[in-house]
């Protein structure tokens, strides 16, 4: 947990929901919760996938998971009859009987608890991962964008092993401190950093909104040390990058080869994207651009912020549909749109997921813009952080499901692993709404290994290709009729 | 009630001529609403709303050399030329003429416009102005006349006519001539309504609708061929969380330039062409954006009504604005051909004089000594004051709009929940209106108000004297008047309409007088998140709304009866429903 957010500047961009791995650390917090046993605890646990997930297994097959896990890792062969003894299992106290006797029979395995609960969660569909409150709220602050902090990705310097900054947040706290990318941390607080991990580096540099840090730092090729203090403070982690980040903190969105496209790379749907994008979108007014390129092929983000995007770049129409256990929700864009009369290129590829699939679907639908790329993969659920009663952590899980505008899904629901789902062979598909997938407008079987080592981006490549050889009518029959005054 | 208006006025007439008083000016609120300079560039007019006044500023001295009372509350003021004044007296429904120059002048004509009038533009040939009524949803159009310096005060001069009023589908404020003044632009004073008056024919030619509301400036570019709009944007999407809030995702303000031509053209869509410049920015919002002036030398301002702040800028170039502070609640904005800006401050009572070339406020002009405020008045200025919200993004004006409704949705947790939408409800005759927030569940004005600014604006916690300010003014704001204008052309339908109502049994859940009652009733409307009982919205003004329900499903108070069948027992007959739907408007 706490080297990863060591290298803080990344985590926002893998995050769906942020979602962190359950780590060793926290299954020793659980064991301080006062009121709860082993088997209550993942009795607990299961109970709540039961109330939120949106389809959950069988109690019975959430255990017989976890239990089978525990054989796995112990390397030993799982007993025969297992599973009919599970599925047997039938009352509170059946369970909690045989959960003392699974516990009876690993309790010398470290990190038993974890082990178990990993293996109930891998087949859930969407999977389920554990946060405990500590690691959510750091969390939070990132989904949020509120993350206070001094605003540095850090990293280990190879050969020496002193701490070293990778990143400095454009007009963060230590950027106002006068902090340098690759400042190698010589003190902190007047001490030494040597034979520090990473991790107790981090925990000394974190603290409180306007609590100040003192640290030494040098550059590498310099013998001059420099003595700064750095004021914690908020810290803005850009959610939407462009082409390449200028000196002043701006983001370039013109592709140097084709100056006319512009490049907008969603890193994490969180609060400031919206306002990010529009911010882009005034800075392009004055350029002369033909076409926009939006890239959904990596990163995740909050649903709501999604939507609001989805709103931005609609000019009325259906978003979408959520669909949860209560209730299933439609979302309409309202009138106006980001970068009006302008062609929209959508990437995606096969890890395109949650929000994103939600947002491309949209776009397609409302025929805003062209998708290119692969197909998506399908597994993709919307996951919340839902409370886990009698315990200090929270369970992130599938809790409801997207449908596109005609209600078809957005996901492949089936029992078995559902993070195998084979997407759709890319030749011979005629309908674009196949349930579950994004079929692109144009599909570019790109990111194999070879595209890759020679640093080449063929869905992007296509999307330009795609953009620059509209003609003015392409850009206008791609949209749909507007209303000639609009009604509330 | 005519002919006591004239009583009044003939009353006044003998007396308001008179300056107020000497050097020595007494304590009084003015609140200047309306400033206009003389060719020279040696005075300044502003028109006070609630002395009812004018005070006249000898601007090389940097004082008020003069006040003349007006009567009334006035409204709008414009100096056609060096000698002759047009004054709006919003509460006696008139268009006040004077005739004079420097600080000496004489009331010459008066003249009875359609009721409520608030803003006034004369054309460029000073032959003819345009008056806006807000209530009566009407423009009126006047062509003025020569003036005679050599009549009496009391000498009616009888050539100021009405000629010609045209009505708008939509409440109306701000006023913009363009194209050589050829055209006229009317903007809705709560919805973002446009329309487009043709000033040689006098007919309405176009009328669209702009996403947002709040339309607090409307100006030409200096080019003439875009119109540029201060607004604002309520994001039903977005929820009033703090997130929202901070990244301007719930209410953005905007200065929106569109094509003229595009405004002017019934047939054409104006969204493609439509910019939109975000006011401010998160940390430093700039809320309840005002009055554009698009003043010579390429220099563009926007007043920030609800931050006390102008943005001054290139009128080509809006993303590099510089901030200038000013006084409290900045409402109306003009310039000299000298560089120099000059900016009403409402709540200070005073004028700031803005040196252009280098963005600074060179002087503040007293316009008279403040008395000390009662809790209603100081709770009119929290109202307008848009730093009782997180960064100063909002007022509560930016969304119960002049203590009326922005006519929007809003997704806060005045429900309880968020994921419902709910309509922002009118705050006029508030007051009597009790229990509070769309699930009646608030029983207590003042808790409604907290709950306001901490949950949905996000400021910090208000005293509990700011929150018995806010309470207090409140109070004051009596109902909207009714839609309905003929009451009594209608007489016959409206009292056939009155006993349908009752014995309909409408008046169980809307009791009058209020047209409301104290619980929540499920009707058979479900929110989108499952609630089902509401509290009934008062009917008073109902005739005025354009949506309704908790989420404005029903766009038209005949839908309400006709396509949803709103708590009918029965069908109606045609004659029936009409005699009902001219009751309700006469609310």
């Amino acid at each position: 947990m706490y080297f990863r957010l060591g290298c803080l500047a990344i985590v926002p961009s893998i995050l769906w929901l942020a979602a962190a791995p359950v780590h060793g650390d926290e299954t020793k917090d659980d064991a301080k919760d006062i009121s709860s046993s082993f088997s209550a605890r993942i009795l607990a646990v299961t109970d709540t996938i039961l109330n939120k997930h949106i389809d959950p297994p069988a109690r019975q097959a959430m255990i017989l998971a976890g239990t089978k896990a525990l054989y796995q890792a112990n390397n030993r062969r799982i007993p025969k009859g297992l599973s009919r003894r599970v599925s047997e299992l039938a009352t509170t106290e059946q369970l909690t009987d045989y959960l003392d006797g699974v516990r009876g029979e690993f309790k010398s395995m470290p990190n038993m608890e974890m082990i178990l609960t990993q293996g109930m969660f891998a087949g859930i569909p969407g999977g389920a991962t554990l946060i405990n409150t500590e690691g959510d709220k750091v969390n939070e602050q990132l989904r949020k964008n509120r993350y206070v902090g001094t605003g540095i990705a850090l990293g280990m310097s190879q050969p020496d092993q002193t701490p070293q900054i990778l990143k400095v947040f454009y007009d963060g706290p230590a950027w106002k401190a006068g902090i340098k990318a690759k400042d190698l941390i010589l003190e902190i607080e007047g001490q030494s950093t040597t034979k520090k991990n990473l991790r107790q580096i981090v925990e000394e540099l974190r603290g409180e909104a306007g609590e100040d840090v003192g640290v030494v730092v040098r550059q590498p090729d310099s013998e001059e040390s420099r003595k700064l203090t750095i004021t914690r403070g908020r810290v803005f982690i850009p959610s939407v990058e462009g082409v390449r980040e200028l000196p002043e903190g701006k983001w370039q969105f013109s592709i140097d080869s084709a100056s006319e496209i512009a490049l907008i790379r969603f890193k994490s749907f969180g609060p400031s994207t919206l306002h990010e994008l529009r911010k882009a979108a005034e800075q392009l007014r004055d350029k002369d651009i033909r076409g926009v390129i939006l890239d959904l092929r990596l990163g995740g983000g909050l649903l709501h912020d999604t939507i609001l995007v989805a709103d931005s770049l609609l000019d009325g129409g259906v978003i979408g549909h959520i669909q949860s256990l209560d209730a299933e929700r439609k979302h309409e864009a309202q009138p106006g749109e980001l970068f009006p009369n302008l062609p929209i290129a959508v990437l995606v590829a096969k890890q395109t997921s949650s929000g994103n699939v939600f947002l491309a679907a949209a776009l397609q639908d409302n025929q805003r813009a062209v998708v290119v790329g692969e197909p998506t993969a399908g597994n993709t659920y919307v996951r919340s952080f839902v409370d886990i009663p009698g315990r200090n952590d929270k369970i992130v899980m599938a809790t409801a499901i997207m449908l596109r505008g005609d209600k078809t899904p957005l996901v492949v629901r089936r029992s078995g692993s559902p993070q195998r789902v084979t997407p759709p062979p890319i030749h011979g598909i005629n309908s674009k709404k196949r349930p579950g997938f994004i079929m692109p407008d144009h599909v570019v079987a790109n990111d194999n290994i070879e595209g890759r080592r020679q640093k080449k981006d063929a869905i992007l490549a296509k999307a330009i290709e795609v953009l620059t050889s509209s003609t003015e009518e392409d850009g206008v029959s791609a949209k749909k009729k507007r209303r000639t005054t609009v009604e509330r | 009630m005519i002919r006591i208006r004239l009583f009044i006025l003939t009353l006044l007439l003998t007396a308001c001529c008179l300056p107020a008083s000497g050097a020595e000016f007494q304590s009084r609120l003015r609140r200047p609403i309306a400033i206009a300079v003389s060719s020279d560039g040696k005075w300044l007019f502003a028109a006070n709303r609630d002395s009812g006044s004018i005070s006249i500023v000898d601007l090389p001295g940097g004082t008020v050399a003069k006040e003349i009372d007006v009567g009334g509350r006035t409204s709008d003021l414009v100096a056609i030329d060096d000698s002759r004044l047009l004054v709006l007296d919003e509460q006696n429904h008139q268009l006040v003429l004077y005739s004079g120059g420097g600080v000496d002048w004489k009331v010459a004509s008066r003249l009875d416009v359609a009721q409520y009038p608030v803003c006034l533009k004369v054309d460029r040939a000073a032959q003819r102005c345009f008056i806006s009524s807000l209530w009566s949803q009407t423009v009126t159009i006047i062509d003025l006349p020569e003036i005679d310096p050599s009549k009496a005060a009391g000498d009616l001069q009888p050539d100021l006519a009405v000629t010609k009023e045209l009505m708008l589908p939509f409440e109306c404020r701000e006023l913009c001539l363009a194209s050589e003044g050829t055209k006229l632009m009317v903007a809705g004073a709560f919805n973002s309504s446009l329309a487009v008056i043709d000033t040689d024919t006098l007919e309405l030619i176009a009328i669209k609708q702009l996403p947002g509301h709040n339309i607090g400036g409307l100006a030409m570019s200096g080019d003439g061929k875009r119109v540029l709009i201060s607004q604002q944007h309520l994001n039903p999407l977005a929820q009033s969380t703090q997130d929202d809030v901070h990244w301007g995702n719930m209410l953005s303000n905007l200065l929106v330039s569109i094509r003229l031509d595009e405004v002017c053209d019934n047939e054409r869509d104006l969204l493609p062409s439509r910019i939109p410049f975000q006011l401010g920015e998160p940390g430093n919002a700039a809320g309840d954006p005002g009055p554009i002036l698009v003043a010579p030398a390429g220099k563009m301002v926007v007043v920030l009504s609800g931050v006390g702040e102008i943005a001054l800028g290139g009128d080509n170039d809006f993303n590099d604005l510089k901030r200038i502070s000013v006084g409290r609640r900045p409402t109306a904005v003009t310039s000299t051909a000298k560089g120099r800006i000059y900016v009403a401050n409402t709540f200070s009572d005073s004028i700031s004089v803005i040196d252009a070339e280098n963005a600074k406020e060179i002087d503040r002009i007293s316009l008279g000594p403040l008395p000390e405020l009662n809790l209603a008045q100081r709770g009119e200025e929290l109202f307008f004051d848009s730093r009782l919200s997180h960064d100063g993004w909002m007022s509560c004006h930016s969304c119960h709009t002049e203590g009326h409704t922005n006519g929007q949705l809003n997704d806060n947790l005045s429900d309880g929940t968020f994921g419902a939408p709910k309509r922002v409800l009118s705050l006029l005759g508030v007051g009597e209106t009790g229990p509070w927030a769309w699930n009646g569940r608030v029983k207590k004005l003042e808790e409604q108000v907290s709950n306001s600014i901490e949950k949905t604006m996000h400021g910090t916690s208000p005293g509990k004297e700011q929150v018995a300010a806010l309470v207090a003014y409140l109070k004051t704001l009596p109902a909207a008047p009714a839609a309905s204008m003929k009451i009594r052309e209608n007489a016959a339908k409206i009292e056939r309409g009155q006993q349908l109502f009752r014995s309909l049994e409408c008046q169980r859940c809307h009791t009058p007088p209020t047209y409301t009652s104290s619980q929540a009733y499920d009707v058979g409307l479900t929110d989108a998140v499952g609630n089902k009982k509401f509290n009934p919205p008062s009917l008073r003004g109902v005739g005025r709304r354009k949506s309704f329900f908790h989420d404005g499903r029903a766009t038209s108070l005949p839908a309400v009866l006709g396509e949803h069948q709103h708590q009918l027992p029965r069908n109606l007959s045609k004659s029936e429903l009409d005699d009902l739907l001219h009751f309700l408007r006469s609310l």
